[in-house]
């Protein structure tokens, strides 16, 4: 991210900020095209064996080169791009629904259940959001469907401030007090003004939030809690490729750099949300 | 007399785009030269540029102190004159003090960096500098922080660390557009000691009343240039330009109740609407705050009628309980004792539900409507949201359209976002919201101090031609005495919550009866 603010500053104003926001754009779409459809994307099959062919280095045939069984780690990243992406975005969709009803419940149900959300949050807060992870894999066991519940669930708590807050101060907000003032029901309030005023940040939120998950799911899997050898997900090839780092780098430094752009290119796609949405709020 | 500024040929402009063209003036000591004009006409590009502060390309072919050519500084060297030779006061003293320091760290470092006093010596100079501005219990305040100072008091702190190393000239952009009367004649009455004592000032203001009190030459700009300049009495007693002549005739003050300000404003469309007269009243109404020891009381023992057809103006100063008054009669704040009413039924502390039938009868202004409009809608949504579905005959959009061209705005605009309005567009676009529901009643809290005198003069013709059209009753708050008397009825003041004055214009201005009445008006600048 920061190598993209550096590049922005370098060729200077909106234009190369412009060009970054399009280049995102084009790898997030490609990403999902290959998540959707890996069959088309991918040069190979990714599960296939091929002994004569192991450690191939890159080149025209293998871009990405080939893994110790021979397998094409392009093809490989292709298909997993379904479990990273699928991994991260359910996460943040878990994430997302906890945090908006415990920030509803915090938000809009008065003084006591502002306290009682207000101190469970700061629970979840006091535990590092990876060791949190961990512990609900502890319990659940390892595999995709735990890595999604575990990161969902720690990075609910803070969504939920982000909108416990945002309900707080727009229901107080002069607009909410001009709606009454016209005679609106609360509830027509709040589905008008209040649901829709909280829910334009948490766009934003949620395409930052993307980027951060598929990091934390690679993790997951790196450490060997998630998706399980042979699927092809990116965390579990980085922890498969670790033990031929001298040998065959490739092997660790392509699903690594597609890790990066995917997390990259979400994030550049929520800040640039960011700044739209910022302009009008 | 001693000049202690001469600015000849000054050009300012941003990339390309002249903002300030061609501007030549003196500046003597102990002289009061005010700046005038609209807003946008470049008069704070002006003054600032004098302090190396424009932000623009700045070119003269002649800028100077006695001391210093100004068209030939470095930044490093501005630094050193600012605050040494060229003072600043800004209007937001709430922005420019830094709220986690304390006034006396503020002035010091405006004294460490522009004199060689010691630590001892700065502090007994701070002292000194804070009782001169008229800041009682000096000591105390300067271990305070801005927070914690009241808005007049927060001015002089300000003006105490601009003037901390005697510069000769100081510039006051807008010192008290943001204070009430009675703050702003002891902040006018502070610059004019400090005039008296040599110093130049450089006012900017587009308050005219403001600059008859203190200005001893006027500059009138439009567009970058100076239109008009010379002695204060002549340029407002005998304007030569057309420029000039609007400003003058802006202030609200200058022309009694029922007449136009702008005779060139457009006149609105006669569309008449039948209604039946619609009154709110309030009956010895009490309202507080908070409990026990903390318990605050807002509003005692207040009674007033706002009716169809008239305006009821309620003038005091902050904290007088003017909104609280506002937010009982909109049934937003609960009331303590007492009754209001709304056309002879019940209104304050009923169930909201009973309510909101009848919402549609009183209208809602408030001073920052761009606060009050939802962040994400257009115009016309916004517009089309208070007609809302239970209009019967008109379609929703050329009502919204019929709204617009009651409050003199174009249509086009009802696709524009409120944030790329001006801030008299918002307003318009604030009261065609509150005639939406086709009202009687119009609550208007500070509906115009936000604005320009020019633009304040144009809401104001269209609220008066409202109100003639429609028979629309005004329940009118201000600070400003101007505004109060060229719109009202009736009359109230309020202090502390209590009404110490109520009654017609021409009674409370003339023969005011209560010594706080008469201190407000004192206070208030006169054309």
């Amino acid at each position: 991210m920061s190598d993209i603010e550096l590049l922005t500053r370098r060729h200077s104003l909106t234009a190369s900020r412009h060009t970054g926001t399009v280049l995102a754009g084009a790898i997030a779409a490609v990403l999902v095209l290959c998540a959707v459809a890996p069959g088309l994307m991918a040069p190979a099959d990714p599960l296939a064996v091929n002994p004569h062919d192991s450690f191939a280095a890159p080149s025209i045939a293998h871009l990405f080169g080939t893994d110790e069984s021979g397998r094409d780690v392009l093809s490989r990243v292709i298909f997993g791009a379904r479990d990273s992406l699928t991994i991260g975005a359910a996460a943040t969709g878990i994430g997302l629904i906890g945090g908006t009803v415990l920030g509803i419940i915090g938000g809009l149900l008065g003084r006591w259940a502002h306290a009682v959300v207000g101190r469970v949050i700061e629970v979840f807060f006091a535990f590092p959001g990876l060791l949190l992870a961990l512990l609900v894999i502890v319990v659940a066991g390892p595999g995709p469907m735990s890595v999604i519940i575990a990161v969902g669930l720690s990075t609910a708590p803070g969504y939920a401030r982000i909108i416990q807050s945002r309900i707080l101060q727009v229901r107080v907000s002069p607009y909410v007090e001009a709606a009454r003032v016209l005679g609106r029901t609360p509830l027509r309030i709040l589905t008008r003004t209040i649901a829709p005023n909280t829910a334009a940040p948490l766009v934003v939120l949620a395409t930052l939030g993307i980027g951060q998950a598929i990091v934390w799911a690679a993790s997951l899997s790196y450490l060997g809690l998630g998706a399980q050898p042979p699927s092809p997900e990116w965390g579990a090839m980085l922890n498969n490729g670790r033990t031929y780092l001298q040998t065959a780098p490739w092997m660790t430094i392509m699903p690594g750099l597609v890790i990066l752009a995917a997390t990259m290119s979400f994030t550049v796609l929520g800040r640039a949300l960011s700044r739209r949405t910022e302009g009008r709020a | 007399m001693n000049t202690v500024l001469t600015v000849d040929g000054l050009s300012v402009d941003f990339g390309g785009r002249p903002v300030v063209h061609d501007v030549s003036f003196s500046l003597a000591a102990g002289e009061c030269l005010a700046v005038v004009g609209e807003s946008g006409a470049g008069k704070s590009v002006l003054v600032r540029s004098l302090l190396g502060l424009s932000g623009g390309t700045v070119a003269a072919r002649k800028m100077a102190t006695p001391r210093e050519d100004l068209t030939q500084v470095s930044e490093r060297r501005w630094r050193r004159i600012r605050g040494s030779q060229v003072g600043l006061i800004l209007q937001d003293a709430l922005g420019s003090l830094d709220p986690l320091r304390t006034v006396g760290r503020e002035i010091d470092e405006a004294l460490r960096l522009q004199t060689r006093l010691s630590a001892r010596e700065r502090r007994e100079r701070a002292e000194s500098l804070l009782e001169s501005v008229g800041l009682p219990e000096p000591k105390l305040r300067l271990r305070q922080r801005s927070g914690q100072l009241s808005g007049g008091q927060r001015q002089r702190a300000l003006i105490a660390t601009a003037i901390a190393a005697d510069p000769p000239i100081l510039i006051a952009d807008e010192p008290t557009t943001a204070l009430d009367v009675s703050t702003q004649a002891r902040i006018l009455a502070l610059l004019q000691d400090l005039t008296a004592r040599g110093t130049g000032l450089i006012l900017v203001s587009h308050d005219l009343a403001v600059v008859r009190t203190i200005a001893d030459r006027v500059m009138v700009m439009d567009g970058g240039r100076v239109v008009e300049s010379g002695f204060a009495d002549d340029v407002l007693d005998h304007p030569r330009t057309d420029i000039t002549r609007t400003l003058l005739a802006s202030v609200p003050s200058s022309k009694p109740r029922g007449e136009r300000l702008l005779s060139h404003s457009p006149q609105p469309l006669p569309v008449q609407r039948q209604r039946t007269a619609a009154e709110l009243r309030a009956t010895q109404i009490s309202v507080s705050f908070g409990r026990g020891t903390r318990r605050f009381t807002a509003l005692s023992d207040v009674s007033c009628r706002v009716a169809s057809g008239r305006t009821l103006g309620i003038v005091g100063e902050s904290g007088s309980g003017k909104t609280t008054l506002a937010r009982a009669f909109l049934g937003l704040a609960p009331i303590d004792s007492g009754s209001v009413t709304l056309d002879g039924g019940a209104w304050a502390n009923i169930p909201e539900r009973a309510r909101r039938a009848r919402r549609r009868s009183v209208g809602y202004v408030t001073q920052d409507s761009f606060a009050s409009f939802d962040p994400r809608w257009t115009v016309g949504r916004i517009i089309a949201d208070a007609v809302g579905r239970d209009e019967g005959g008109t379609a929703p959009k050329s009502r919204v359209a019929e709204l617009l061209t009651q409050v003199q705005l174009d249509n086009a605009l009802a696709n524009r976002s409120p944030a790329t309005l001006s801030g008299g567009q918002r307003q318009r676009v604030a009261i065609a919201r509150a005639l939406a529901g086709d009202p009687g009643l119009l609550v208007l809290d500070e509906p115009v101090s936000a604005l320009d005198v020019t633009v304040q003069a144009q809401i104001l013709d269209l609220l008066d031609d409202l109100q003639r059209v429609k028979g629309l009753g005004y329940l009118l708050i201000s600070h400003d005495m101007g505004v109060i008397q060229h719109m009202s009825d009736e009359i109230i003041v309020l202090r502390n919550g209590r009404i110490v004055e109520q009654g017609e214009p021409d009674a409370v201005l003339s023969r005011p009866s209560d010594p706080y009445t008469r201190a407000l008006l004192a206070d208030t600048p006169q054309l």
